[in-house]
C-alpha cells in the first residue's frame, strides 16, 4: 500500500525533496514550474537591490487576482440589474464574500502600482537595452493591459464610483480627435455607460485581457532567461569569494517563497482590516461632484484639465509612444545594471523629473480637487 | 559537500512564520464565518425591484397594526413602506445610512410618503399627514407655478381685467407687500419685490380693461343694506370681523378697499365682471345694490386710517410693459387670469422630487435637514434659506399663515412624487370624481349658483355644506326643495354654514329640483314602502331617545335636523330605509349605526310623515 | 526522529502548515460556494385561507405545485412532482398522470404504474398566525398527516 502511494507520489515529483546540489539541479530542470529558472543562478541575482521583487510581485498578485475572480465570478452577474446587488450578496450573505472581494480590489490596485514600479527599475538600470528591447515592448504591453484589467474591472460593482470613473473615463477616449469617438463606442457598445458596457468590461475582465496577459507573461519570463537574465546581475561584477554560481534551489527558491509568503499576509491583513469601497447602486441621473476616473488615471484627468487634447490625449499618447521605440532610439550601452551609472545620468533625471511630473499630477488629482475640479486643501 | 553558503536562517524563518500566519488568519477568517446566521429569510418581489432579508431578524406575524392584511408580505415586501436596506443581514446596515446607503428607515412620516407612491387618491386612510399635505398643494395653489400630477392650475384666484374698477393702486402695493392684515383667510403667498417691481406690476394690472361698469348708482340705505347682508347670508363665505365662512375673501374692510361703483355691479351681475369667481352668480336689483354698498361704506372700513387709505394713488403707464413681464416671471399668471397673458407654469416641475435626495440639494444654514419632507418644508416656509450669494435669489413666494406642521405635511405629500416609483397596475388610482352635471339648462343654473362649491356630488365638490347632492333625490320631496331653492330655511341648526339667498326663481327652482329628484336617486333607498301605524311610531320615538338630537314641537336638541315639517320635506322611503339600514345608508350621515327592526322603522316613518 | 534531523524537521513543519492552509481553503471554499441565501423560487408558499380548498377533487395551487386535498379529516397537501424524473403531473381521471414517462398514480398518489419508484410526496401544510395556508415543499410528512381546522 505504502509502495503505491509512494509510485503515485514519484510519478509526479520526479526527484523528490532535493537534499544535495544534484538533486536540487535535477529538480529545478525536471519540475515543471521551476525550470522557468536556470538550475544555477548568480549571486547578484539574489540581492534584493537586484530586482526588489517587483516583477514577480506582480506576478504573484496577478495570480492571486486570477483566482479571487474566479471565486467572485461565482456570484458575480453582469447586468445593471443585478451587479450592484452581487456586491451586496457578497458582503451580506456569501461566506468570505467580504474578504475574497477586498482580495482582489486591493491586489489589484498593489498590481498596478507594482508594475509601474518595476517599469521604473527597468529603466533606471537599463534594462530595456539590446538585447532587451523586445521584452521591454512586452513589459510596456503588460503594463498597458494591467491598467485595461484594472479600468474594466472598476466598472464591475455598478456603484456611482465605478459608474462615473468609468464615464469620465471613456468620455477622455472619446476627446481623441478622429479616432476617439468610435474606439469609446467599440469599448461602451452605446453612446453612454449601460447594460453593454457592463457586459463588453465584463468580457474583457474576465476572458480577454487575462489571457492576453498570460500569453504575454510567458513571453515576457521566457525572454527574461533567453536574453542573459536579470541585467542588474548579468552587469554586476562577479564575487571576490565563493562559487560564481549558486543552485537556484533552495537559494533563489525560497527568497522567491519569502516574497510569496510575505504579500500573502500582507494582502490578508489588509483585505481583513479594510474594505473593498463601495458606493450607492450607479444612478445616470446623478453626478457626483467632481466625478474621478480611477486614482491611476487621476494625473491624465488633471492634465486634461488643462487641455482635453494636449493633456488628456497628447502627452499619455506621446509617453507610451516613446516607451515603445526607446529601446530601439537609444543606443548607448554603457552603465547597465547600475541604478545612477554616470554614463545614464541624465536619461535617468529626465526619467525621474517625468516620473515625478506624473505622481505630482496624480497626487493633485487624487488629493487636492474637489467638487467642480476646484482646487482644495486635504482631506476634502 | 561543498563551499555553497547556507541558506540565511531568517529565510527560514519568514518563508515558515507567513506559512503559519497564513493559516492563522484563514483560521481566523473561519472562526469569524461560523458566527453568521446559518439561514438567511429573503422575500422578492421582482415588481417593485425589492429583495428584503428583514425577516432574518423580524417575523411579519408580528407586525402591529392591520397594515399586512391589505397590503401582504409576501406581496410588498418590507423596504415599500420601510424603506432601509432589505439586502443588508445586519441592523446597523439594513436601518442605517453608511457610505453605500444613503437613506436610514423611514419614520413615520416618510412612511406615509411611501403610502403616496402608489395611493394618489388625495385621501389616503391611515396617512392623515399625506392627505393633509394633498388638501394643502389643492388650497395653497402649489400646482399654479410647479407642475404636480393630479393638481391643475388653480381656478381660485381673482381675474384681473378691470383691477382698476375695482380697486385703488395704494391698495394693490399694500396688498402685494403682505395680504396678510388686509385679508386673514388670504390664499395669496407674500412675494419679495421691490417697489418699483410693485409700481411695474401695478401698472400693469391698471392697463388691463374690465367689463364696463352700471351707472353709479344712487345713494342707497344703509340699515336696509345690513338686512340685505343678514338675509342673503353672506357670511356663510365671506369673514366679517373674524366671523364668517372663510370661502371667499374677508369683508370686514371692504368698504374702504372696493371701489362702490365696482361693488355695486358686481352685485348686479356677479358673474358678468368676474366669470371665474367661485361666488354664484347674484343679479340684486340695483335698489339692493346700492344699500349693500352704502352699509359697506359705513361698516366695512378700517377704524383708523390705514397708510393704503391714504397714500398718493399714482400709477406710472410706461411701466406697464415692465409690469407684464414681472408678471410672467414671477408666476402671477399660474394662478390669475389677467388680459392676454399666457396661463403657464412658472417653476420647476416636482413630478420627480421624491427621487432627489437631500444629500444632493442644497443646504441651509448650520443645522441641515436630513429627510426630503424636512427640507421641502424649509423651502416652503423660508424660501430663501437655500440662495446662495452671487447666484439669483429664488423667486418663489412665502406662504404665510402656514404652521410648521403644515409645511411638513407639503413635504410628505410633494416627497411621495416619483416617476420612476412604482409600475402602473401597482397605482391605486383616486376614486374618479364624476359630478354628473347634465349640459344645457340645468347644468347653466348648477354652474351660475355654484352649487358645487359648496355641496359634495359623485367626490367633487366642496365641504362647506352638511348635505352631499348624491342620493338627495331620494331623501326629499320635490314640492318641498323647490320652495327651499327660492326660500332656503335652516334645518341644521347645529352648522353655522347657512345656504345663501340666491334669488333662485320659481322656474329656476322647479328646474333643479326637477333635475336632482329625478338623476340624484339613492340606490339604497327603495322605494313604495308601506308606512306603519304613527301612534306606536310617536311612542317608539320617545322610546328610542331621537329627542336628543332632534326638535319636535320645540323640544328636543339641536345636533340633528329639527323634524318639524318633516313631513313636507323627508321622502318616506328615505326615512324607512335611514332607520332600518342605519346611518351608514347616507355616506356623512351622523345617524346611530344599525338599523331598527323594519316594523319599527315603518311606524317612526308614519308619525315623521305626519308633522 | 533522530535522523530527521532540524532541517527535515523544519521541512515537515512547513509540508504542515501547507496542508492545513490546504485544508482551510478547501473548507473556505465549500462554505464560499454554499450562500445561506438564493433568488430561485423559495420552498414556503403561502396559499391563502382554508377556505378556498373545498372537499371532493383537490385544487391545484400552481405556484407552489401541489395539490391540496380535503377530507373529513382535515387537509393533506400532495407534491406534483412526479417521484421518476421530477415533471409536474397533472390531474387525470381520477388520480394523476405525469407526462413525461407516463406515470400513473392513484388518487392518494400511489404509484399504479409506469416507471416512477414510489408514491408521490406530501408535504408539510400548516396554518400561520394569520389564519392562512402555507406549505413547505420540501418538507415531506405521513401520507395520513392532516392539517385539522378547528
Amino acid at each position: 500500500m505504502r509502495d503505491f502511494f509512494r509510485r503515485i507520489r514519484d510519478s509526479v515529483f520526479r526527484v523528490g525533496w532535493p537534499e544535495d546540489e544534484r538533486r536540487a539541479l535535477m529538480a529545478m530542470r525536471s519540475s515543471f514550474l521551476l525550470h522557468i529558472h536556470a538550475a544555477k543562478v548568480r549571486p547578484a541575482s539574489l540581492r534584493a537591490t537586484a530586482t526588489w521583487g517587483l516583477g514577480l510581485l506582480s506576478l504573484f498578485l496577478f495570480g492571486s487576482l486570477v483566482i479571487t475572480g474566479v471565486y467572485l465570478m461565482f456570484y458575480y452577474v453582469p447586468h445593471p440589474d443585478a451587479a450592484w446587488r452581487s456586491m451586496k450578496d457578497l458582503a451580506f450573505v456569501v461566506p468570505f464574500g467580504v474578504v475574497t472581494r477586498n482580495l482582489h480590489r486591493w491586489g489589484a490596485h498593489a498590481m498596478v502600482a507594482l508594475v509601474l514600479l518595476h517599469m521604473g527599475r527597468v529603466f533606471l538600470t537599463g534594462g530595456y537595452k539590446a538585447p532587451r528591447e523586445a521584452n521591454w515592448v512586452a513589459g510596456v504591453l503588460l503594463a498597458i493591459l494591467t491598467l485595461g484589467l484594472s479600468f474594466t474591472g472598476y466598472l464591475l460593482p455598478w456603484d456611482q464610483l465605478a459608474y462615473w470613473a468609468v464615464t469620465v473615463g471613456s468620455k477622455m477616449v472619446a476627446s481623441v480627435p478622429g479616432l476617439g469617438p468610435p474606439a469609446a463606442l467599440l469599448l461602451l457598445g452605446d453612446h453612454t455607460v449601460g447594460e453593454a458596457a457592463l457586459l463588453r468590461f465584463y468580457v474583457l475582465h474576465c476572458v480577454v485581457l487575462p489571457l492576453a496577459v498570460a500569453g504575454l507573461v510567458a513571453f515576457h519570463l521566457y525572454r527574461v532567461r533567453k536574453d542573459g537574465g536579470l541585467v542588474t546581475s548579468e552587469h554586476a561584477p562577479a564575487p571576490a569569494e565563493g562559487p560564481r554560481l549558486l543552485p537556484a534551489w533552495p537559494h533563489l527558491i525560497y527568497r522567491e517563497l519569502a516574497l510569496l509568503g510575505g504579500l500573502v499576509v500582507a494582502l490578508l491583513l489588509l483585505s481583513m482590516v479594510v474594505d473593498a469601497p463601495l458606493e450607492p447602486q450607479a444612478d445616470p441621473t446623478r453626478t457626483p461632484n467632481p466625478a474621478k476616473a480611477p486614482w491611476y488615471f487621476l494625473g491624465i484627468q488633471e492634465l486634461a484639465h488643462y487641455s482635453a487634447f494636449w493633456g488628456g490625449v497628447f502627452i499619455p499618447a506621446a509617453t507610451i509612444g516613446v516607451l515603445l521605440v526607446l529601446p530601439y532610439v537609444d543606443r548607448h550601452d554603457q552603465g547597465l545594471g547600475r541604478y545612477w551609472p554616470k554614463e545614464r545620468r541624465t536619461a535617468n533625471s529626465v526619467f525621474l523629473l517625468i516620473a515625478a511630473f506624473f505622481v505630482t499630477e496624480t497626487v493633485i488629482g487624487t488629493f487636492f480637487r474637489g467638487p467642480a475640479w476646484a482646487l482644495m486643501w486635504w482631506p476634502g | 559537500m561543498n563551499d555553497e553558503p547556507a541558506l540565511p536562517r531568517w529565510l527560514h524563518v519568514v518563508v515558515l512564520g507567513s506559512f503559519f500566519l497564513t493559516a492563522a488568519l484563514v483560521g481566523v477568517l473561519l472562526v469569524q464565518d461560523a458566527a453568521r446566521p446559518a439561514q438567511v429569510e429573503q422575500r422578492i418581489v421582482a415588481d417593485l425591484e425589492v429583495v428584503d432579508r428583514c425577516e432574518t431578524c423580524h417575523d411579519a406575524a408580528d407586525h402591529p397594526a392591520p397594515w399586512l392584511d391589505d397590503h401582504p408580505v409576501e406581496r410588498f415586501g418590507c423596504t415599500t413602506c420601510h424603506g432601509g436596506q432589505g439586502l443588508a443581514v445586519t441592523k446597523a446596515a439594513a436601518h442605517e445610512a453608511g457610505p453605500d446607503w444613503e437613506h436610514p428607515l423611514y419614520d413615520a412620516a416618510e412612511r406615509e410618503a411611501a403610502c403616496g407612491s402608489c395611493h394618489e387618491a388625495a385621501t389616503v386612510s391611515g396617512a392623515p399627514r399625506l392627505s393633509h399635505g394633498r388638501a394643502l398643494l389643492a388650497e395653497r395653489g402649489c400646482a399654479g407655478c410647479h407642475t404636480i400630477p393630479g393638481f391643475d392650475l388653480p381656478e381660485t384666484a381673482p381675474q384681473l381685467d378691470g383691477l382698476r374698477d375695482k380697486v385703488s393702486a395704494a391698495w394693490v402695493r399694500a396688498w402685494l407687500t403682505d395680504p396678510a392684515p388686509l385679508n386673514p383667510v388670504h390664499k395669496m403667498p407674500r412675494f419679495a419685490l421691490t417697489d418699483a417691481e410693485r409700481d411695474a406690476l401695478v401698472a400693469f394690472l391698471f392697463s388691463l380693461d374690465g367689463p364696463a361698469l352700471e351707472p353709479a348708482p344712487a345713494a342707497g340705505d344703509s340699515d336696509r343694506g345690513r338686512l340685505a347682508v343678514a338675509q342673503r347670508r353672506c357670511t356663510t363665505c365671506h369673514r366679517v370681523d373674524d366671523r364668517g365662512g372663510d370661502v371667499g375673501p374677508d369683508l370686514t374692510l371692504a368698504g374702504a378697499k372696493l371701489h362702490p361703483a365696482w361693488l355695486g355691479s358686481f352685485l348686479q351681475d356677479t358673474h358678468r365682471l368676474r366669470p371665474t369667481t367661485r361666488m354664484p352668480g347674484f343679479k340684486l336689483s340695483a335698489e339692493e345694490a346700492a344699500d349693500i354698498v352704502a352699509y359697506a361704506g359705513e361698516q366695512w372700513v378700517p377704524d383708523a386710517d390705514t397708510p393704503w387709505a391714504t397714500a398718493a394713488d399714482t400709477v406710472d403707464p410706461g411701466l406697464a410693459a415692465a409690469g407684464r413681464a414681472l408678471f410672467v416671471d414671477r408666476g402671477c399668471a399660474g394662478c390669475h387670469r389677467a388680459g392676454d397673458v399666457p396661463r403657464t407654469r412658472a417653476a420647476m416641475a416636482l413630478d420627480d422630487l421624491g427621487r432627489r435626495h437631500v444629500s444632493d440639494l442644497p443646504q441651509a444654514g448650520a443645522a441641515p435637514t436630513h429627510d426630503l419632507p424636512s427640507w421641502i418644508a424649509t423651502k416652503v416656509l423660508v424660501p430663501a434659506a437655500f440662495d446662495v450669494p452671487g447666484v439669483a435669489a429664488a423667486k418663489m413666494p412665502a406662504f404665510t399663515g402656514l404652521s410648521a406642521d403644515d409645511a411638513f405635511d407639503l413635504g410628505i405629500a410633494l416627497a411621495a412624487l416619483r416617476k420612476d416609483g412604482v409600475p402602473g397596475d401597482w397605482k391605486v388610482a383616486a376614486p374618479a370624481a364624476t359630478a354628473n352635471v347634465p349640459a344645457g339648462e340645468v347644468g347653466a343654473l348648477v354652474d351660475r349658483f355654484r352649487c358645487l362649491v359648496c355641496h359634495q356630488l359623485g367626490g367633487r365638490g366642496g365641504e362647506v355644506a352638511g348635505v352631499a347632492l348624491d342620493g338627495e333625490g331620494s331623501r326629499v320631496r320635490r314640492d318641498w326643495l323647490v320652495g327651499f331653492l327660492q326660500a332656503p330655511v335652516t334645518i341644521r341648526m347645529d352648522q353655522s354654514a347657512r345656504m345663501p339667498v340666491m334669488g333662485i326663481s320659481p322656474a329656476e327652482a322647479t328646474a333643479l329640483a326637477e333635475w336632482i329628484g329625478s338623476s340624484l336617486a339613492d340606490p339604497a333607498v327603495e322605494e313604495g314602502a308601506t308606512l306603519g301605524d304613527p301612534a306606536a311610531g310617536a311612542l317608539a320615538y320617545a322610546a328610542r331617545g331621537c329627542a336628543t338630537c332632534h326638535v319636535v314641537h320645540g323640544e328636543g336638541t339641536m345636533k340633528g335636523p329639527t323634524l318639524d315639517g318633516a313631513g313636507a320635506r323627508l321622502d318616506p322611503d328615505y326615512v324607512v330605509a335611514l332607520l332600518a339600514k342605519g346611518g351608514a345608508v347616507v355616506p356623512g350621515n351622523r345617524h346611530p349605526e344599525g338599523g331598527l327592526p323594519e316594523a319599527e322603522a315603518r311606524d317612526l316613518a308614519a308619525w315623521i310623515e305626519s308633522l | 526522529m533522530a535522523e530527521v534531523g532540524r532541517r527535515g524537521f523544519l521541512r515537515y513543519l512547513g509540508v504542515g502548515a501547507g496542508v492545513l492552509l490546504f485544508g482551510e481553503s478547501a473548507w473556505a471554499t465549500l462554505r464560499f460556494a454554499r450562500a445561506p441565501v438564493s433568488y430561485g423560487p423559495p420552498s414556503r408558499h403561502a396559499l391563502g385561507p382554508p377556505g378556498d380548498y373545498p372537499a371532493g377533487a383537490p385544487t391545484y395551487a400552481d405556484e407552489a405545485g401541489v395539490f391540496v386535498m380535503r377530507d373529513e379529516r382535515g387537509l393533506r397537501a400532495l407534491s406534483a412532482t412526479c417521484t421518476h424524473l421530477g415533471c409536474t403531473v397533472r390531474k387525470d381521471g381520477d388520480g394523476f398522470l405525469c407526462p413525461c414517462h407516463g406515470s400513473r398514480y392513484d388518487n392518494a398518489g400511489r404509484v399504479l404504474a409506469g416507471p416512477a419508484p414510489r408514491s408521490l410526496r406530501f408535504v408539510r401544510l400548516v396554518l400561520d398566525r394569520r389564519g392562512r395556508l402555507v406549505v413547505d415543499v420540501d418538507a415531506e410528512v405521513d401520507a395520513d398527516t392532516h392539517l385539522k381546522l378547528g
